[in-house]
């Protein structure tokens, strides 16, 4: 009871300070900007990623008479989907790329990274909901709540307080409550203003459930910056070395944490240079069949193999078409190599990742940037699972080419050709991304981990107000 | 009401608190004089649970202060040399606020009382903190007291810093106070004022209470002498 008493007179003061007016009027102006210029961001790019799909299958469908494997050359786009929740955190999205260019033979890097479209100032970070939530809200918390303790001290008033008979349990909570209703009065707007964009079009109740979780965790997130904000208030002797301390682990946490971390993975797990990747692929990709050189060595031994296998003297005598057998045959073992050199180089970002979310620990900001973006579908997790999908879309696609080719035209066929009802007959590339079991089942260690930081945080308040010094 | 049994406190080798032993009965005001160091202040903190006794005990209305801190806090008020209390309330504000705290929940006219009895009327009530002088936000603090019905008061140098009519008036307060039944110990350096109100008056030296006067059976000079003589 006492505590609600101390928050309600937290508030009142709080909020007739100009301190308080000038920085919310900061905020409530940044947050309603990242608001609507992320929505507006992720309808225009919805909208431009729609029409580019349909514009890439409709010139597949549509392309001219060809030969299958001239199609599979000609090479199609696929497109990784524009998530609702992506105006709230973009994530990874502006620096990965959201195209795939697929062909028979290679398998390509995304393509069209946003970030390069802009200047080096874009890898700041956009103003976008997760921005203000993440890194400008716990600033906030520590302008208003730097001197919770400390200014009381100060001034004396905690003597006063204390010798009211309060229990410094009550004390925390009060100041603790009082802090989190004035946040919530900034945050909730604007969080129930992002979910009304949720009402449009495209966005279903899985979308609400990720809405609702990742809305949860940055108030978690926000709670732990207010229990940190107290105890180190309630340390420090004068205000002004508590706010000297506090910006302090804001910069730490928020701003050294994620750069220090990515590099310390970076470092411990190095990823080959693009130089040394592809030099490796190259001298593998040279270890098998050439399905475009039938002279080459692995080449040779195959038609030998299979020449014997079918009991024949020439390829043109095989009861299927040679040139389809060994554009499948050297699309598999190109499949194989592209596949193992890209999975030891995801096997190294995945123990980046692993070292990433183990260092999370460290830093509050690092858990719930982790699980917004894996709510928000703009995570590593979320890219790889696209590139994986459209991997085996080529794979299918061009097997599917291959296929045609090698049972429906004759050897030395050229010339032979497939129309427009053929390739639109050809498989679609659907891919939705990982459902919400999956994407809450790899939040869950992250989302847990930020309720332990609130915990923590709360009894190590407690624990410190306990032995609080009123002088 | 106020009482104190061979009350010691220790910093490693330092006595700041030597073996006090008090009693301040109800209607009692008994001021502590002595140099900075002498102990006045350490008394009060034992009091008010702010530090831990070495050995000893103290009770606030028959109330372990040890024992039983919060239990013994609710007999008593407190007013330090400086009350800031809170700039962005009213007087009004700040009196409801430390009243609900402390377990009473008072109508405005009740609240608009206490600040009348402290010497505030209604229209500065209303006001701001941050627009009243020293003098003022120590009446809001007596109104605090009052607000909780204290039965112990302990100020450390309530008066310092006040202008002679703004000290004057707080003494008159002080005076209706004890008549009130409520036992204060003020630690303090105005001789004058001690002289002015104490019941009695206690001249402390490196932690000790050396010695115990009268109010009433000296005269200001006197008061001096013995005061320069001890310290």
């Amino acid at each position: 009871m006492k505590a609600i008493i101390i928050a309600r007179q937290e508030l009142r003061s709080i909020f007739r300070e100009r301190r308080f007016q000038a920085a919310a009027a900061i905020l409530s102006m940044l947050f309603a900007l990242s608001v609507f210029g992320a929505w507006d961001y992720y309808a225009s790019n919805e909208q431009q990623h729609t029409e580019a799909a349909r514009t890439a299958r409709a010139h597949w469908d549509n392309q001219d008479d060809k030969n299958p494997h001239s199609a599979a050359h000609y090479g199609t786009f696929v497109f990784k989907p524009i998530y609702p929740l992506s105006f709230f955190d973009r994530g990874i999205d502006a620096f990965t790329g959201n195209t795939l260019f697929l062909e028979g033979h290679v398998m390509h890097e995304a393509r069209h990274r946003a970030v390069a479209d802009r200047s080096e100032l874009a890898r700041l970070g956009a103003l976008t909901p997760a921005f203000v939530l993440g890194i400008l809200f716990p600033l906030f918390i520590i302008v208003l709540g730097f001197g919770s303790i400390a200014s009381e001290r100060e001034s004396g008033n905690l003597r006063i307080l204390l010798a009211q008979g309060l229990r410094p349990a009550d004390l925390f909570f009060g100041k603790a409550l009082g802090l989190g209703a004035v946040v919530l009065s900034l945050a909730l707007p604007f969080l129930l203003l992002g979910g009304l964009g949720l009402a449009s079009p495209g966005a279903d109740t899985e979308d609400w459930w990720r809405y609702t979780l990742m809305s949860a965790g940055y108030l978690v997130y926000l709670g732990c910056f207010i229990h940190l904000t107290l105890i180190v208030s309630a340390f420090a002797q004068r205000a002004n070395v508590a706010l000297v301390a506090l910006l302090g682990i804001w910069i730490a946490m928020c701003l050294i944490a994620p750069k220090a971390v990515a590099d310390f993975a970076n470092w411990n797990h190095p990823t080959p240079s693009w130089q040394a990747y592809q030099e490796a692929l190259q001298n593998d990709l040279k270890n098998g069949v050439d399905g475009h050189d039938p002279s080459a060595e692995y080449s040779k031994k195959l038609e030998e193999e299979t020449l014997k296998k079918h009991g024949v003297s020439t390829v043109d005598s095989l009861p299927f078409n040679w040139d389809g057998f060994i554009m499948q045959k050297g699309e598999e073992h190109e499949t194989y190599v592209f596949q193992k050199h890209k999975d030891a180089l995801l096997a190294i970002y995945q123990q980046q990742q692993n070292l990433l979310e183990a260092s999370a620990l460290l830093s509050p900001y690092l858990l719930v940037n982790l699980s917004s973006q894996r709510l928000a579908g703009t995570d590593v997790h979320t890219f790889h699972d696209f590139l994986a999908a459209a991997e085996e879309y080529r794979v299918e696609l061009v097997g599917e080419l291959n296929e045609d080719l090698m049972l429906n035209f004759k050897y030395g066929d050229w010339n032979g050709k497939r129309n427009k009802a053929f390739f639109a007959s050809n498989k679609k590339f659907e891919y939705r991304g990982p459902d919400f079991r999956e994407v809450w089942q790899i939040s869950r260690p992250a989302m847990a981990l930020l309720f332990g930081w609130y915990l923590l945080s709360g009894l190590l308040g407690l624990f410190v107000f306990q032995r609080i010094k009123p002088i | 009401m106020i009482s104190a049994k061979h009350l010691t406190k220790k910093y490693g080798d330092h006595t700041a608190l030597d073996n006090l032993t008090l009693d301040i009965q109800p209607g009692e005001i008994f001021c502590l004089l002595g140099q900075n160091g002498a102990g006045k202040t350490t008394t009060i903190n034992c009091f008010l649970g702010f530090t831990q006794p070495s050995s000893g005990q103290a009770w606030i209305h028959g109330e372990d202060v040890v024992q039983d801190p919060v239990s013994s806090k609710k007999h008593l008020a407190y007013l330090p040399e400086v009350v800031m209390l809170y700039p962005n309330l009213s007087g009004i504000e700040n009196l409801e606020y430390f009243s609900r705290l402390a377990g009473f929940r008072y109508e405005r006219g009740e609240l608009l009382a206490f600040l009348e009895a402290a010497g505030l009327d209604e229209q500065i009530g209303q006001r701001r903190l941050s627009t009243y002088s020293k003098g003022m936000r120590q009446k809001t603090g007596i109104a605090i007291a009052m607000a909780k019905k204290a039965k112990a008061l302990f100020l450390d140098e309530p008066t310092s810093g006040l202008d002679p009519k703004a000290s004057n008036d707080f003494s008159a307060l002080l005076k209706e106070l004890a008549k009130e039944g409520v036992a204060v110990l003020m630690a303090t350096h105005d001789i004058f004022r001690a002289r002015e109100v104490a019941t009695r008056i206690g001249i402390m030296r490196e932690g000790k209470l050396v010695s115990v006067h009268q109010g009433d059976a000296l005269t200001a000079n006197e008061l001096e002498k013995i005061y320069l003589e001890t310290v």
